[in-house]
C-alpha cells in the first residue's frame, strides 16, 4: 500500500506546482531540479549507508515508493518553496507559505515513517525539518545566482 | 560489521582515472568554443551529473544493489567525484549534436555510436576498478540504459531548445 500513498501523495504536491506560477524559465527549473535531485540522493544516502541514521526499507515495494519520494514528491517540494522565495509576493507571505512547504515536507516524513519506509535511529523530526530548511535555503542562493546569468538565445548553427 | 564490502584501501588507478577524467573533461569544456547560454550549458553539464545520481542511485542500492562504486559500498567523496565525472560527457553529447545538427532521422544512429563509446568507458572503468558488478549485472543491460538514456537526452535537448526561455 505504501507504493499508492506515495503515488498519491506526489500526484497532488504535483498538482499544486502545475497550477501555481512559478516565475522561472524552463531552463532555470530543470537546473534547480538537478541541484535538488542531487542534494536530496546524497544526503539521504549518507544517512542510510553511511551513517546508518535514517536507515531505509529494503523491500520493492518500499523501495519503489522511496524512488518516487525522493524524485518527486521533495524535490518539487523544495522547488515550489524556492519558487515562493523569489516571488514578487509580500515578504511575510513568502516566509508563511515557505514554512507551510517545511511542514508539508514534515508531513511527508511522518508518512514515511507510518508506512515503514524509513526508520529514525539518531534522528528525529527536528533535524529533519532542519536538513530541509537548510536546504531551501542552499537552493534558494543557489537559484538567485543561476537566474542572474545573462540571458540569450541559441547560438544559430 | 556494519555490512559494507571492502574492495580496496589505496590511492590508486580508479581514483586516479576519476581525478584525470575530472580534469581532462573541464579543460575540453572551457577550450571548446562557447556554443550555448551559460545557463543551458549549466544545465547540459548537471544532465550527466544527475543522470549518473539517478540510475547509480537505484541500481547500486538494495533491493537490487547490482554493483558497488570504488572502493568500498558505502558513499565516500570519490563515489561523488565519479558522479561529477558525468558533466563533461553529457556536455559533449550535446554539444556534438548541436554542432553538426544532427536531424531526428539521424539521431538513433548517433545515440547508438554514443552507447558503444559509453559502454567502452564502462567497460575500462570496470577493469580500473570504478565499478564492481555483482548479482548478475554486467555491461549489456548498461548498454540498454545508455541506450533508453541518451533517447532520452536527445528528447531532452528539443525541449530545452524549443521551451528552454519560456517562463513558467
Amino acid at each position: 500500500m505504501s507504493i499508492a500513498v506515495l503515488a498519491m501523495f506526489a500526484w497532488l504536491v504535483m498538482i499544486v506546482f502545475a497550477i501555481v506560477p512559478k516565475g522561472f524559465t524552463l531552463t532555470e527549473m530543470v537546473f534547480l531540479y538537478f541541484i535538488i535531485g542531487i542534494l536530496t540522493i546524497t544526503q539521504f544516502t549518507i544517512l542510510d549507508v553511511n551513517l546508518h541514521w535514517v536507515p531505509v526499507t529494503r523491500s520493492v515495494e518500499g523501495s519503489f515508493a522511496i524512488y518516487i519520494c525522493r524524485f518527486i514528491v521533495i524535490p518539487f517540494q523544495i522547488l515550489l518553496s524556492v519558487c515562493i522565495l523569489n516571488s514578487h509576493m509580500k515578504a511575510k507571505w513568502r516566509w508563511v507559505l515557505s514554512a507551510t512547504i517545511v511542514i508539508s515536507l514534515c508531513l511527508g516524513d511522518r508518512i514515511y515513517l507510518w508506512a515503514g519506509l524509513i526508520t529514525f535511529q539518531r534522528w528525529n523530526q527536528l533535524y529533519s525539518a532542519l536538513m530541509y530548511v537548510v536546504s531551501i535555503a542552499l537552493v534558494w542562493l543557489i537559484a538567485r545566482w543561476f537566474v542572474c546569468l545573462e540571458k540569450g538565445e541559441f547560438k544559430k548553427t | 560489521m556494519n555490512g559494507i564490502r571492502y574492495y580496496d584501501h589505496n590511492f590508486n588507478a580508479n581514483e586516479w582515472f576519476i581525478v584525470i577524467s575530472l580534469i581532462v573533461g573541464t579543460l575540453v569544456v572551457l577550450k571548446l568554443p562557447k556554443r550555448f547560454t551559460n545557463k543551458t550549458t549549466c544545465v547540459y553539464l548537471l544532465c550527466g551529473v544527475f543522470t549518473g545520481f539517478f540510475f547509480d542511485h537505484i541500481l547500486s542500492v538494495l533491493p537490487v544493489s547490482y554493483y558497488d562504486i570504488n572502493d568500498n559500498s558505502s558513499f565516500q567523496l570519490m563515489d561523488f567525484l565519479s558522479h561529477v565525472m558525468y558533466a563533461p560527457f553529457s556536455y559533449l553529447f550535446f554539444y556534438i549534436y548541436d554542432f553538426f545538427n544532427i536531424k531526428p532521422n539521424l539521431s538513433l544512429l548517433f545515440i547508438l555510436g554514443w552507447a558503444f563509446i559509453s559502454v567502452g568507458i564502462e567497460l575500462f572503468s570496470e577493469y580500473i576498478g570504478i565499478f564492481h558488478y555483482q548479482n548478475g549485472y554486467n555491461s549489456y543491460y548498461s548498454f540498454v540504459i545508455y541506450l533508453v538514456v541518451q533517447s532520452l537526452w536527445v528528447r531532452f535537448y528539443r525541449i530545452i531548445k524549443a521551451y528552454g526561455e519560456k517562463q513558467f
